[in-house]
This record gives structure tokens, sequence and C-alpha cells, in this order.
């Protein structure tokens, strides 16, 4: 977590007095992003997770699993098909 | 979760009552809401924890391969949903003489302006406000009067006689009606694009288990207004691709309880066009790479705002083809979700037990052997029906 201190708020709050709307809009973004989890920043959710490394059987099952389900989806498309006859 | 309660699936609960009473279905719907709370609480924790989509999780964890084939799943159940959902708005409309054009307006003009709010806080907002709408299905169950002492006796009773196939079909659409491909990838998703963190777990959960049980209670209520044509043998259940369904309901139960149940199912389709077609826009956008977001302006998510609203069109574009058959594709749809689905429940749940990515929040024993079942009942259901009905299209088993 980067919470961003409570006390850099109020400072940062003194500072915009006199600035431009823009520039306050600008700051106040800068104070949100400071609030948020580190996870939910852009750049940090830009970065992939790494890859796992899937073991021979994890893979195998997987694969297994992929067959069946579409085995499933092909007879389920099919009686479909031949309802409509 | 109270997007599960969309058309096909009002529609499923009615026919399970319709066909075959209360006895099996009344404690089947919280049950497998149960295992949908089980299911949407991962994809919830999932989110929180690693603030990704699912698609995009499983794209950069287990490979290209996995993450297209989850894509590609979803998208084809997707559209296939998104027309069942059209259908049912048009059922609804048809009961007060409108015609389709007004139901494929009224869908595309929902995504469209919801799309319009550029906040996820504001599509969540309509999207939940006009799910509320789904109560109505408890007000027609009060008005189709059922006998309560009847109804706590047929729990457990027995099945009356009808087609395995038949039984098989209604079992395996109420549970693809219940957990479905698109609510993993919308809950996980959704999760990520609220920007829910995981201190705010007891909040989520919290949140998933009062959809389950409102879901539920409306479900319920939706079987034992369809209850009201188990007398007749279901008559009127057959015809819902018109108006039959609520003019049958009209005609055993009173106009009241026809005019909300067609108003009911009106609201289902159109809630669950606003949830699917974002589920679409989320798994396009994650499995390209670009901006996914309700947060983005159109300019920076081109992908997503594109494929939200061209899924819709591409659905209720089907709809207008004249002698389209709408009622097969609608009894289906529910059916291929339930046979398509393991195949995420598996990679979700493999996300959900990395301790790579979720640390202290990955998955205990309880919760994966509760998981585990989920997956089993699943892909039995899905299994059993497409065996079943194939072998007796071929007529390798009597019918």
């Amino acid at each position: 977590m980067t919470k961003q201190p409570a006390g850099a708020t109020n400072a940062a709050s003194k500072e915009v007095v006199g600035a431009s709307e823009s520039q306050y809009s600008g700051r106040i973004e800068d104070e949100l992003a400071g609030h948020l989890d580190r996870g939910q920043l852009v750049v940090e959710t830009s970065r992939p997770v790494p890859r796992a490394v899937l073991t021979t059987r994890v893979a195998t099952g997987l694969w297994l699993l992929r067959v069946v389900v579409l085995l499933a989806s092909a007879l389920v498309i099919y009686v479909f098909v031949a309802q409509l006859h | 979760m109270l997007g599960e309660n969309d058309g096909p699936s009002m529609i499923a609960y009615a026919s399970d009552g319709a066909q075959f009473g209360l006895g099996l279905f009344l404690p089947f719907i919280p049950l497998l809401f149960a295992m949908a709370y089980v299911c949407q609480e991962m994809c919830m924790r999932i989110g929180a924890v690693t603030h990704r989509g699912f698609g995009e999780l499983v794209l950069q964890r287990y490979g290209r391969v996995w993450g297209w084939f989850g894509a590609v799943d979803l998208t084809v159940t997707n559209l296939v949903t998104l027309v069942a959902e059209f259908v049912a708005i048009r059922v609804g409309l048809a009961y007060f003489h409108l015609g389709s054009g007004l139901a494929v307006a009224l869908g595309l003009g929902l995504v469209v302006l919801t799309l319009s709010g550029r906040r996820y806080w504001r599509w969540e907002r309509v999207a939940l406000g006009m799910a509320l709408f789904n109560g109505v299905f408890l007000v027609t169950a009060i008005l189709s009067r059922p006998h309560l002492g009847k109804a706590v006796t047929a729990v457990g009773s027995p099945l009356p006689s009808a087609g395995l196939t038949t039984l098989l079909l209604l079992i395996a659409s109420t549970v693809g009606a219940t957990i479905t491909p698109w609510m993993i990838f919308f809950q996980q998703s959704a999760t990520a694009d609220k920007g829910i963190t995981s201190s705010d777990l007891a909040h989520g959960r919290g949140d998933t288990a009062a959809g389950a049980v409102v879901a539920s209670i409306f479900g319920i209520g939706a079987l034992v207004t369809g209850a009201a044509l188990f007398s007749r043998h279901g008559a009127g259940i057959q015809g819902f691709a018109g108006a039959g369904f609520p003019k049958a309901l009209a005609h055993v139960a009173g106009g009241a309880v026809g005019t909300l149940t067609a108003l009911g199912l009106i609201e289902a389709g159109a809630v669950a066009i606003l949830t699917i077609s974002a589920s679409t826009a989320y798994a396009a956008g994650e499995c390209v790479g670009v901006s996914h977001s309700f947060n983005s302006s159109p300019r920076t998510a081109v992908l997503f705002y594109v494929a939200n609203a061209g899924a819709a069109a591409l659905a209720g574009a089907v709809i207008l083809i004249p002698g389209a058959p709408l009622l097969s594709i609608a009894l289906n749809a529910n059916v291929l979700a339930t046979v398509l689905l393991p195949m995420s429940l598996v990679l979700m749940l493999m996300l959900a037990n990395d301790k790579e990515l979720m640390g202290p929040w990955a998955n205990g024993r309880a919760v994966n052997r509760m998981a585990i079942a989920v997956i089993a009942v699943v892909g039995a259901c899905g299994l059993a029906y497409g065996i079943d009905a194939f072998l007796r299209t071929v007529n390798l088993v009597g019918s």
C-alpha cells in the first residue's frame, strides 16, 4: 500500500491557493492517485504478471478437459441443428 | 449477482415450475445460488487482490492459448445468450402487441445510454436500479396464490413422469442460467474496474451474498409463478417465442400476473444485455491488451466501446431475421453455457489457489472442496444432457 500521509494532503491544499483551475484539478488527481492501492495505479496494472510454469500433469489435465468440453459442445450444437430440421 | 436472473433464467425457472411443479426445483434454486456465490466470491477476491480481469490474468499467467480459448468460449456463449435476452424482451413486448424492432431499439438504446455515462459507478447504478425491478417475480408469485402447504409437501416428492432428455435439458439450462461464463468474466473485471482492493473483501463478500439471496428469492418467485401452469401440464410455456407464456399466465392467474410477468421479462432481458455486453467488451479489451474501462473515454478505449455496443447490435440483428429459430436458440443458450463453463471454472480455481498472485488471500481447503464440487456438478449436468440428447437424436437409444 502506498497511502499518502494525511499531512501531505493539507500541505497540498494550501499550495493550490491562487493556482489556475487546470492546475488545481491536476493536483486533486495527484492526491487521489496517492491514495490508491499500489496495484490500482495504471503503471502497475499495465505490467504483466509473471507467467506461471504449468507442470506436465496440469497441462495434460487442462488439454483433456478442453477436448471433453469441445466434444460436449459439438454434441449440443449437433442436437440443436438436428432440432431445427 | 442480480444480473444472473436474466431473461432465459427466468424462463428456465418458470419452465421448471410449469412442467415439474415445485418438488425438485424449490430446494434446487437456492442450492444453485449457493454454488454461484462460491464462484463469484472467488472472482471478486481475485479481482480485488490482482486488480485485473479474468481474461487478462489467464492470458498473462497461463499464456495466450488459454487466454484466447476463454475469450472465444465467452464470445460464442455471450452472443447466443444475448440473442436469448432480446427474445425475452420480445416476448414481454409481444404481450403488449409491440414488435421485435422495438425490442432491439430498447436493448441497444440502453447500452448506448449507459456507455455515455463514461464512469463505472454511473453504469453500475443504472444496472442495479433496473435489476431491482426483478422483484416483480416475487409479486407475480404472491398474486398467483400458491398453496403454501402444498409447496412445502411438494419438496422432495417424486417428479411427474417426463422424458429424461427434457428433465436433463431443464436441469442443465437451470444450472447454466445460474452459474454462467459471462458472470465469471464480468464479476472479476468489474471488481477491478470499480477499484475494489483486498481491504474491501468483507464488503465484497457481503455484497455478493446479499445479491445471491435476493436473486434466489426472485428466481423462486418465477418458479412459483410458472407452477400456476403446472396443473395445465405446462400449457403455454412452449409458446414463449411469442407472447404465449405471459398470456397463458394471464388466463390462469389473472391479467395482473400476465402483465407483470411480461414487464419482468423485459427487465430481465434488458439488465442482462447491459452486463453481457460489458463482459464481452472487458474480455475483448483484456485479450487484445488495450484500455478496457467504463472510466475511459471512447477515444482511449475504442475497442471496449465498439465491442460493448457491437455485441448487442449483432445479437439484436439476429432476432430481426425472419424465420430465425429463436425458440431453439433461447432454449439452448443456457445449455451451451453449462457445457463450456467447466474450463473457465478450472482456470478460476487455479488462479484462486495461486499463492504467488493471491498471497494470504489464496483459497483455503473448504473453499477448494466446494469449488471442486461445483465444477463436478456443472460438468456432469452438461455432459449428461449432451450425451443423452445426442444418442436420442441419432436413434441409438429410444426416445
